[in-house]
């Protein structure tokens, strides 16, 4: 499982290389699902929320404000 | 007994992640240092992923009245969201919105927001505002932010939150303060009388608020 360790390092960085050593390959791999789930889970929330944002702008600065958001 | 700080980093390490702290309990083998190291690893990039997104949300909102802003944040906005945004306005605009926010919703964006973040807007929100937030968050039992509080605040108002505080709910908050500089600061506005009261009381429960109060003492020390 050293792709769940190469995955890890490159998204929290190097420093975390001697730490992620320090793991069995079943808690990389754990560490690495809780980490994917964590980044998917705001990824949608992020989305859904801007979507509902925009609903409430008012009607004349929504296009200058979906221009800012580039949406 | 285990170490309060190490059970303390899994529990800053779960809510990072967003889980309960047992499901981090398979990290525990790892010293202090490591653990805190992969939190903070694990908080800067999940905050530092949407960092572009938020900061055009931010630079958009520059757009609106606060009074707007606040009411699409408080009707449309998960915490998380709002507390990514915050973190990428001007710190006095973050805590000109957060006069706006209704407090248990102030209490949640207070929660979510980027630890790192979370200091230079708090110093900048009004101390009555903070001494609210800091009763909702005591009233969740949320120690964990409360002690985000602990270290940037002014002086007068880390008093007056200390001041409200239990004794048992002084030593969970003492356990999560991370820096002992900042924890000897915080403690060092308490009368005497009431930090001896504090350690009595965690002597006298044992367990857990013994292991506690033992830290604290130990940490006051070193620092």
């Amino acid at each position: 499982m050293e792709e769940a360790r190469a995955e890890l390092r490159r998204r929290l960085g190097d420093e975390v290389a001697p730490v992620l050593g320090a793991l069995t390959d079943e808690q990389a791999a754990e560490l690495r699902a809780l980490y994917r789930a964590a980044v998917d889970e705001r990824r949608t929330t992020m989305a859904d929320a801007q979507e509902r944002s925009l609903a409430l702008v008012p009607a004349l600065l929504r296009p200058a404000v979906r221009k800012v958001l580039g949406a | 007994m285990r170490d309060p700080l190490l059970a303390a980093e899994l529990v800053r390490l779960g809510r990072a992640l967003g889980v309960p702290a047992p499901r981090v309990e398979f990290l525990a083998h790892l010293p202090l240092a490591d653990l805190r190291l992969l939190r903070e690893r694990v908080s800067a990039a999940l905050h530092d992923r949407h960092r572009p997104a938020l900061g055009r949300m931010a630079t958009a909102s520059r757009l609106l009245p606060i009074g707007v802003l606040a009411t699409i944040a408080a009707r449309t906005m998960p915490p998380v969201l709002a507390a990514g945004i915050a973190a990428e306005l001007a710190p006095e605009r973050a805590a000109e919105l957060a006069t706006r926010l209704d407090h248990g919703y102030l209490a949640e964006v207070c929660v979510a927001l980027d630890p790192r973040r979370a200091a230079v807007i708090v110093t900048h929100m009004p101390a009555a505002l903070v001494l609210t937030v800091a009763a909702e968050l005591v009233r969740r039992k949320d120690h964990l932010t409360l002690a985000r509080f602990v270290g940037p605040a002014p002086e007068a108002t880390v008093r007056a939150v200390l001041d409200g505080l239990t004794d048992a709910d002084l030593l969970r908050t003492a356990t999560f303060v991370e820096s002992d500089a900042d924890l000897a600061r915080a403690i060092a506005l308490l009368a005497p009388s009431r930090l001896a009261a504090a350690v009595s009381y965690g002597r006298s429960r044992g367990g857990v608020a013994a292991a506690a109060t033992e830290t604290l003492v130990r940490r006051l020390d070193l620092a």
